[in-house]
């Protein structure tokens, strides 16, 4: 049952993906787009130029975030013991926010092509925060959701206080960057995005056994000699790198990261062996089906992809939780 | 202790302070005038500079903000009665940004801009997310336990936040025109806004006042209201409409100010106990008070006119974290 | 021993600079200068829809395509449609994959900044080379594009005519001061005298107009203020310009008869005298080049030169 949803799924990600090559401002017949991907000769410059300079890396980028993003939210929801943790909440987001606003509008200071960086440092710092915030002879998961909430609602504030006395123009185009989009999809953010996430991928492998543990809770976990403390600022070091990297390439997408853990989780069930690769290609799939929407729905204007990833996600997210709504 | 009479005298009192606070406010300003000018000008109906700047431009804003105070510190102490959660606030748990996705809804795609009008739009809002986030935080074993609530209140918030944005990032003149409310802001506030939500504040205060004795039942925990008597599913009910009617009133004049009702009910349960029929009162009072003085306190002392919304997270999210830090001791 | 040293000169002097086949713009404000242009680009994508849209046109360049869609200027959108222009989308948002469906040979922008420009800059130059402008200098924007286009004799003809219009008005100045407020339908927005003023702001400077205090900055990072009721004292020029309407409603949505019957503003030194005068939108809030520069002048001509 389960090689047969996850064979579905990828198949369904491919095909969201061919789907995402073949479609957009300019039509390209879907012949040429394959010539383009398979490098024939005969297809036509232009077409070739959208399809593999505009389109693929678009389409790469997006499920790249998707599958970031759902490690990410896996790792979170885990280590929370709380179905309804996501990095967002935790206030990663916001860390990553009031970093990339402080680039963008006080870019004279600073060039923009630091927004990456500046945006994974920020994520990184508030995690680092976070953890130590919540540091009182331990941790508890209650904690760091409470911290991270507080934590994110100051850097909100921050993030708000430059968006109100910056200049309109750079502040309406850090506004557009807050809502999340994938416009700017080049090759070198898929390079930087892989640079971050692979060893906080190889991380995630590592802690796999641990956060099947830590879901058994804290006493339980540390009476079969685990570490928790310490895994859980692994898993949160971790879950800060994949969700700042996307937020690096893409801008803060919400909700990827609440929602796909619950999807694949209805899948194949709770043994983070499965669950992690799962939920990354169910991420990868919600990001490229709402980057799709977001182009084509209300073309040529632009929908943020984020909001696009919440609207898809939240008629999912509300029937899973009305399911399961006596467990 | 001498309770009632001490208590009496002490919010007379605070009242007292609240109103030298509001003159003190009131001689905030870039036209520099002083005390003596706005004791003569209040009120008066002259028609010179100093009446028409004082009555028309300032007093609304200080007006405003004391309504705002009240009303958001009321409906964070009601909202922690009802569920038993220290952290309750309307900020956190989604009722703002609800209230807040609709006026801008209203404002982008119907054109309403009447003050009058747009709060039955807040109100909407509020009360749909209000139900939102107590359907997603009571999901699952538990019910809604005060971590649920919270985290159910950060999804929808967020949420709607990215909704609210995305609209504004769409429509430009709607973003230029809200740009300084959807941070909390008190600015530019006319005696027609004011007037025209007073009522609705004043209505919800005084519902909420009388209610007090059914939130303190309520406080004490659902097994002991049941034995106390009391139909729980009414009186929720009742305090969610109170709620939706205090915050939906707040955000339709100052846009989603956060951190005062999770604030001051602490603060107030300091002095107060847990009898609500001491606690809400208080937190009329303090509400306002600490509203106003964010308010004012920039704009005194750095000639910055800082959102309201900005100066409160500033003050309360850290609050907020050492109240995290301090009442969270075991293991969830 | 002294031909071989001359054929060595010649060699090295002769060496051409990594072969840039076509035009090397090698200016400081031009981001990621010095850049390799088209000797005589056929085909021009503009990425503003304001002064970069304006000035190009002016300057003769053949632009195919720009962002058009919600376009706040309907004259200079209607001169781009009637010149071929075809949209690429809205100013945030331009489409790339029309860009590259229309095969520039050179992207453009006025973009006024570095920041700005180098958050297009990766993206455009995949395509085609891409020349950003991050001064706040238009008439040297001129310049560069006439240069481009082959129409330089034109083009400084036209400037020069500008400037010595500009000196002329300048000579006729009084030193009244002015001030200039924009109503909009939620606020009042004073676009400041100011390093950073936006373009018919620093014509107005240039032609000598003074204006109040508070309308008036050396900070680098000011281009505009709102005050609310109480500061609108401020603006207490004895001659006031006021702009409503255009990309906002309040022209017609009640705003404008609001501010005009409250005391606070007939209070104002310039409302008193009866020295208000009601201006274009399109002339002072869309600027697109020597057009919007010489209304501006006109403007000030009527109503401060000569006024009574």
């Amino acid at each position: 049952m389960r090689i047969w949803a996850l064979a579905m799924l990828g198949a369904a990600l491919a095909a969201a993906c061919i789907a995402s090559l073949a479609v957009g401002d300019q039509t390209v017949a879907l012949g040429e787009v394959l010539g383009a991907l398979a490098g024939d000769p005969e297809t036509p410059q232009v077409s070739r130029v959208i399809v593999l300079d505009l389109r693929l890396p678009r389409v790469v980028l997006a499920a790249l975030v998707g599958a970031a993003l759902g490690l990410a939210g896996t790792l979170t929801q885990a280590i929370m013991r709380n179905p309804l943790a996501e990095p967002g909440a935790l206030g990663i987001n916001a860390g990553a926010a009031l970093a990339a606003m402080v680039v963008i509008v006080r870019a004279d200071a600073l060039p923009e092509s630091l927004l990456p960086v500046f945006a994974f440092a920020g994520a990184l710092a508030m995690s680092a925060t976070i953890y130590v915030l919540s540091w009182r002879a331990g941790t508890t998961s209650l904690r760091i959701i409470l911290i991270g909430i507080g934590l994110g609602a100051l850097a909100g504030a921050g993030a708000s206080f430059i968006s109100v006395f910056g200049p309109v123009a750079e502040v309406q185009r850090a506004m557009v960057w807050l809502a999340g989009s994938l416009n700017d999809a080049r090759w070198v953010k898929v390079q930087w995005l892989v640079l971050w996430g692979l060893p906080a991928l190889a991380l995630a492998l590592v802690l796999v056994r641990d956060l099947n543990l830590i879901a058994l809770g804290d006493t339980v976990a540390r009476g079969l000699g685990q570490r928790v403390d310490a895994v859980r600022g692994l898993a949160i070091l971790c879950a800060a790198m994949l969700a700042g990297a996307s937020v690096a390439a893409a801008g803060p997408i919400s909700f990827v990261g609440l929602v796909a853990p619950h999807v694949a989780r209805r899948i194949v069930g709770r043994h983070h062996a499965v669950l992690l690769p799962t939920s990354a290609l169910c991420g990868a799939l919600l990001v490229v089906l709402a980057d799709l929407a977001a182009r084509r729905v209300m073309a040529p204007a632009q929908v943020p992809v984020g909001l696009a990833a919440a609207l898809i996600g939240a008629p999912f997210f509300g029937y899973i939780l009305w399911k399961t709504r006596h467990e | 202790m001498s309770g009632r009479l001490g208590g009496v005298a002490l919010w007379s009192l605070l009242c007292i302070l609240i109103a030298l606070l509001s003159l003190w406010s009131l001689t905030v300003g870039a036209s520099g005038y002083g005390m003596g000018d706005v004791l003569r000008a209040i009120g008066s109906n002259g028609d010179d500079r100093v009446a028409l700047v004082v009555n028309g431009v300032r007093l609304p804003r200080v007006l405003a903000a004391l309504i705002v105070g009240a009303t958001l510190a009321l409906a964070g102490a009601i909202m922690q009665a009802v569920t038993g959660n220290p952290m309750a606030d309307p900020g956190l748990l989604g009722v703002n940004a609800g209230a807040a996705f609709l006026v801008v809804v209203a404002l982008a795609f119907f054109n309403i801009d009447a003050a009058g009008q747009l709060v039955w739009f807040a109100f909407a809002g509020a009360a749909g997310a209000a139900v939102l986030v107590y359907a997603l935080g009571s999901g699952g074993r538990g019910g809604a336990t005060p971590l649920k609530l919270i985290l159910a209140g950060v999804v929808v918030a967020s949420f709607l936040g990215a909704v609210t944005m995305a609209v504004l990032v769409v429509d430009g003149e709607t973003f230029d025109a809200v740009r300084l409310w959807t941070a909390g802001s008190l600015k530019g506030r006319e005696m027609s806004q004011v007037a025209a939500l007073a009522p609705y504040a004043l209505m919800g205060c005084v519902g909420a006042v009388m209610m007090a004795r059914q939130f303190t039942a309520l406080s004490l925990g659902g097994e002991v209201a049941t034995g106390l008597g009391q139909r729980q599913g009414v009186w929720r009910a009742v305090a969610l409409a109170l709620v939706v009617v205090l915050a939906g009133s707040a955000v339709a004049l100052a846009g989603p100010v956060g951190f005062v009702g999770l604030v001051v009910p602490h603060i107030v349960r300091l002095v107060g106990g847990a009898d609500y029929g001491r606690i809400l009162p208080f937190a009329i009072l303090v509400g306002a008070g600490l509203t106003l003085l964010a308010d004012t306190l920039p704009r005194a002392l750095w000639h910055r006119d800082m959102p309201v919304g900005i100066s409160m997270a500033l003050i309360g999210a850290p609050v907020f974290i050492w109240l995290a830090r301090r009442n969270v001791g075991r293991a969830a | 021993m002294r031909r071989l040293l001359a054929a060595l000169c010649l060699v090295l002097l002769a060496t051409p600079s990594l072969a840039c086949e076509g035009r090397s713009l090698d200016d400081a404000r031009f981001f990621a200068s010095p850049l390799c242009l088209p000797e005589t680009p056929a085909r021009v994508v503009v990425l503003d829809s304001s002064f970069g849209l304006g000035i190009a046109l002016d300057a003769g360049l053949s632009v195919v395509g720009a962002p058009l869609d919600r376009m706040g200027d309907a004259g200079l959108k209607a001169r781009a449609e009637e010149a071929g222009v075809t949209s690429i989308g809205f100013v945030t948002e331009p489409s790339f994959e029309t860009i590259v469906a229309l095969q520039p040979d050179l992207i453009l922008a006025f973009v006024g900044s570095e920041s700005m420009a180098s958050g297009v800059y990766p993206m455009a130059s995949q395509f085609a080379p891409t020349a950003l402008f991050t001064s706040l200098d238009w008439q040297g924007f001129y310049r560069v594009l006439a240069d481009i286009s082959g129409e330089g004799d034109r083009i400084e003809a036209e400037l020069a005519a500008y400037e010595e219009r500009l000196a002329d008005v300048h000579a006729r100045m009084p030193e009244t001061p002015v001030s200039v407020l924009r109503i909009t339908s939620w606020d009042f927005q004073v676009y400041l005298d100011a390093p950073v003023a936006y373009a018919p702001f620093e014509v107005m400077k240039r032609a000598g107009v003074v204006r109040t205090d508070y309308e008036t900055t050396d900070d680098p990072d000011l281009t505009m203020k709102r005050p609310d009721w109480e500061e609108l004292a401020a603006l207490d020029g004895d001659i006031m310009l006021y702009i409503v309407g255009g990309t906002n409603a309040s022209d017609t949505d009640g705003r404008h008869e609001e501010v005009l019957t409250n005391p606070l503003w007939q209070m104002l030194p310039a409302v008193e005298a009866g020295r208000v005068h009601r201006v274009d939108h399109g002339t002072w809030m869309e600027f697109n080049g020597l057009g919007s520069a010489h209304s501006v002048l006109d403007d000030l001509e009527a109503y401060v030169i000569d006024a009574p």
